[in-house]
């Protein structure tokens, strides 16, 4: 008996000896899947195949892209990745909501630092105060004027509780000391830019993504932003404006399980990185509205180490209830 | 550009030889989604969309748009075969199209489908073609509390849906509501009812509970059962709708295009309530509404021509003012960002090859499914005599695969069971289902925009009654709950003086 398991260990012990040695060699030997959270046309979606291609290319395999919606928020692809394989043949395009305002407002069952290798940050896009083309409001102090001046009855539209947009409103109020009330379109920015068009709340508080090309097109007006917007260096940050607090972005990252290889990271870290900061990609979701701002995954983590405990401040100085 | 003018700029790039071969590659992969259960066009569309990226923007969006009503036409054959809806804007046509296949008229069903779909794409495609940027705006003028009288509205419809007991069509709306709640609340972020499971965060699927309700529940029900299929396979008269059955249908296509038209602009209540409400409104102007649900040709031609309009009326949001009126229209936006294109209000404008390539190749798709579908009319007729024990367990299988696409999640396959279990018991008590679906979508959709249209007028409720447009959805609604009750008193009396 104790021989057979000694032989079988040696075996085993072999075995994975033989498997890492042939991974090493060939990783990756087969395509990369990265997994979707939100589902296709999310911003994810779209970011992700602009990558996919240069990406590809450097690993020298196909990049799959699956999609596992669902969760809250992107919740249930995130668990995915983190339970999956550490072998670097399952990656997911994670957006920054998932790591710093899911695990505070809900349960969630990952560790959002531990839980995962941070691979790269591709960059985010800024959350901008936007009206419409018709409003009396040309600047964000008429508006927060107005909002002063009759508290409560200014209405804030943004995609959901506890999205990056809502937790930015809330610090605008804080900081400014007002009262807007928030009207949360939790189906999808698509209502919530309808119900903006239509007249029928007064702001929003929104990723420029979804905004630029109605804001291109005239029809809505950006007030403030979290970060410089390129295409419209006149709108004032609200830094700017003295509202220091409303620094949260949305932003994606490229995750994989707790525990990658070294030499699997080895691979990936670079690939990414290229892909990331390829002229043509840059150029591509530059204009759809993204800022690319490549980091490395030691920035990464760091990034989210801060963000995470600046959501959970937050939510406890501006006293907003969660489960 | 004028109408016409780009009309014509669109034909020319839809009749080369690339681009007719995509629309119909995408009519038939999209016919054949339609026709399977359980695969819908948010999968399908998805699933195709890498293999675009590296071909022309025009002709990609072609072959996904075709997809997308090649969905909608497919959609009505199983509906009418076999009592499952092949997708969920085709659950009203199970109403009359199964009982009419029952009594051997399958064809006519099918036929009157095909008909009604052309019909009302091609008015719809007009309408999109013709007023797309004024009706887009119109649209905007909807706000929460309109939403949610007009939802409300259908809601009462749910006493015209049941061909069964009042009461019990009652019960399940409000169990359809019960379960609405299920997942996070839109306010508050609260969970509600997910026990732990991830899968119930955003609430309960349509399509699962849909393909288990009417699609596993109707194959555990032809387990348990050994009908008579003799019916089915002796009486199958005519292939094609009759003089009397054209008669019958023209008005109802032509009521079900309009509404479904109209419905389809306004962002949000996509295909599935639209046939809803062109099924009751049917069965309210009927001369003879105690004979919908028992097979009647206007149940099929109304909300099939319905589903059709709607989805085709759903691109105007989209192409006018880059608003995705429903999940395959966010795919469509989100491949259009892919593309390089930027779909918004300038997107007519800037990219009117795209914007006219399109409307004109939906013209040509409406032609080719018309061509495509009546031949398949015997075939599928044809598909009545395979017998259960090979049809049901593919149609179980093409279930599982379907739900499991939705998501790639194991989570909506077993809801799909649950329900189907769920629906065999509704089935074996004489519940229906469909007021249990129609609430299901619907609550969410109403929760929402109470709880948005509350929190805007500042916790008023006379916001309902003060704006037009939703005051009259609710007298519209409350008509229509009061009026059977009414009629019931005469009928109790005349029984009372027996």
């Amino acid at each position: 008996m104790k021989r057979s398991s000694l032989v079988s260990a040696m075996i085993l012990t072999a075995a994975a000896f033989f498997g890492t040695a042939v991974a090493q060699e060939s990783y990756p030997s087969k395509p990369i899947k990265i997994v979707i959270p939100l589902g296709p046309g999310s911003g994810n979606d779209v970011v992700t195949r602009i990558l996919s291609e240069r990406l590809g290319k450097e690993l020298n395999t196909r990049i799959e892209v699956e999609y596992k919606a669902g969760g809250g928020g992107g919740v249930i692809g995130a668990d995915f990745v983190a339970n999956a394989k550490p072998d670097g043949y399952t990656l997911g395009t994670l957006n920054s909501s998932i790591f710093t305002n899911a695990p505070v407002f809900n349960t969630v069952p990952f560790d959002p630092i531990k839980g995962f290798t941070q691979i790269a940050r591709m960059g985010g896009g800024s959350i901008v105060l936007a009206v419409r083309d018709a409003a009396p409001w040309k600047t964000v102090e008429e508006f927060l004027d107005y909002a002063k001046k009759s508290p409560g009855k200014a209405t804030c539209g943004t995609t959901g509780v506890s999205t990056s947009g809502n937790l930015d409103l809330e610090l605008l109020k804080a900081d400014a000391g007002v009262e807007i009330t928030h009207v949360p379109y939790k189906a999808g920015s698509g209502p919530n830019i309808a119900a903006l068009l239509g007249g029928h709340i007064d702001c929003a508080m929104q990723l420029w993504p979804v905004l630029v090309n109605h804001v291109r097109g005239g029809k809505l007006r950006p007030l403030a932003t979290v970060s410089q917007l390129r295409e419209y260096p006149k709108v004032p940050t609200f830094e700017q404006k003295g509202f220091r607090s409303v620094d949260l972005e949305v932003w994606f990252g490229f995750f994989g399980p707790a525990n990658l290889p070294a030499n699997v990271m080895a691979k990936l870290g670079p690939a990414f990185e290229k892909a990331i900061n390829d002229p043509v990609n840059v150029a591509k979701l530059e204009k759809i509205g993204w800022t690319v701002q490549y980091e490395g995954s030691a920035a990464l983590r760091k990034r989210i180490e801060k963000e995470l405990a600046a959501v959970r401040a937050l939510v406890k100085r501006v006293g907003i209830k969660t489960n | 550009m004028d109408a016409l003018e780009g009309l014509l700029y669109g034909l020319s790039l839809a009749f080369t030889l690339k681009n007719l071969a995509f629309v119909f590659a995408g009519v038939l992969l999209g016919t054949l989604v339609g026709v399977l259960p359980g695969i819908g066009p948010a999968a399908a569309i998805s699933l195709l969309l890498p293999s675009t990226f590296h071909a022309d923007p025009i002709s990609s969006m072609i072959m996904l748009c075709g997809l997308y009503y090649g969905t909608m036409y497919g959609g009505s054959t199983t509906s009418i075969l076999a009592n499952i809806p092949g997708e969920a804007a085709s659950i009203v046509t199970c109403f009359d199209g199964y009982q009419m296949a029952r009594q051997g008229r399958a064809g006519p069903a099918l036929g009157i489908a095909a008909f009604g779909s052309f019909f009302a794409g091609t008015i719809a495609v007009v309408g999109l073609m013709l007023l797309a940027p004024t009706l887009a705006s119109v649209a905007l003028k909807f706000g929460s509390p309109e939403y949610f009288s007009l939802m409300l509205m259908s809601l009462t419809l749910v006493t015209y849906l049941s061909h069964g007991s009042v009461l019990k069509a009652l019960m399940m709306t409000a169990l359809g509501l019960i379960l609405s709640t299920i997942g996070l609340d839109p306010v508050t972020t609260k969970l509600r009812f997910t026990y732990e499971t991830l899968v119930l965060r955003d609430g309960l699927g349509i399509v699962p509970v849909v393909m288990g309700l009417f699609g596993v529940s109707e194959v555990l029900l032809n387990v348990g059962e050994t009908m008579n299929r003799e019916i089915l396979r002796s009486k199958i008269k005519n292939l094609f709708p009759s003089l009397k059955d054209w008669k019958d249908s023209a008005l109802p296509i032509t009521r079900g295009s309009l509404l479904g038209f109209f419905l389809g602009i306004i962002p949000g209540l996509g295909t599935i309530i639209p046939t809803f409400l062109s099924y009751g409104m049917e069965k309210r102007l009927s001369k003879h509404p105690e004979k919908f649900g028992t097979g009647v040709i206007e149940g099929v031609a109304a909300p099939e021509s319905c589903n059709n309009a709607a989805a085709t009326a759903n691109f105007v949001p989209m192409l006018s003012l880059g608003i995705p009126a429903n999940p395959i229209m966010a795919i469509l936006l989100g491949a259009l960002t892919i593309y390089g294109l930027q779909p918004g209000p300038l997107l007519i404008r800037e990219h009117s090859d795209l914007f006219w390539g399109v409307i004109a190749s939906m013209y040509v798709a409406n032609v080719m499914l018309l061509v495509l579908n009546l031949p398949l009319i015997p075939l599928w007729v044809q598909l009545l005599k395979v017998p259960y024990t090979v049809l049901y367990p593919m149609i179980l299988l093409f279930c599982l695969i379907g739900s499991y696409s939705l998501n790639n999640n194991v989570g909506d396959v077993i809801i799909m069971c649950i329900f189907g279990l769920f629906g065999f018991l509704m089935k074996k008590f004489r519940y229906e289902p469909a007021p249990l679906v129609l609430a299901l979508v619907l609550g969410p959709m109403m929760e929402d925009n109470l709880r948005q249209a509350l929190l805007i007028s500042g916790g008023s409720i006379a916001t309902f009654f003060t704006r037009p447009l939703s005051a009259v959805f609710l007298l519209v609604g409350f008509v229509s709950l009061l009026l059977p009750l009414l009629k019931l008193r005469p009928t109790a009396k005349f029984r009372a003086q027996e």
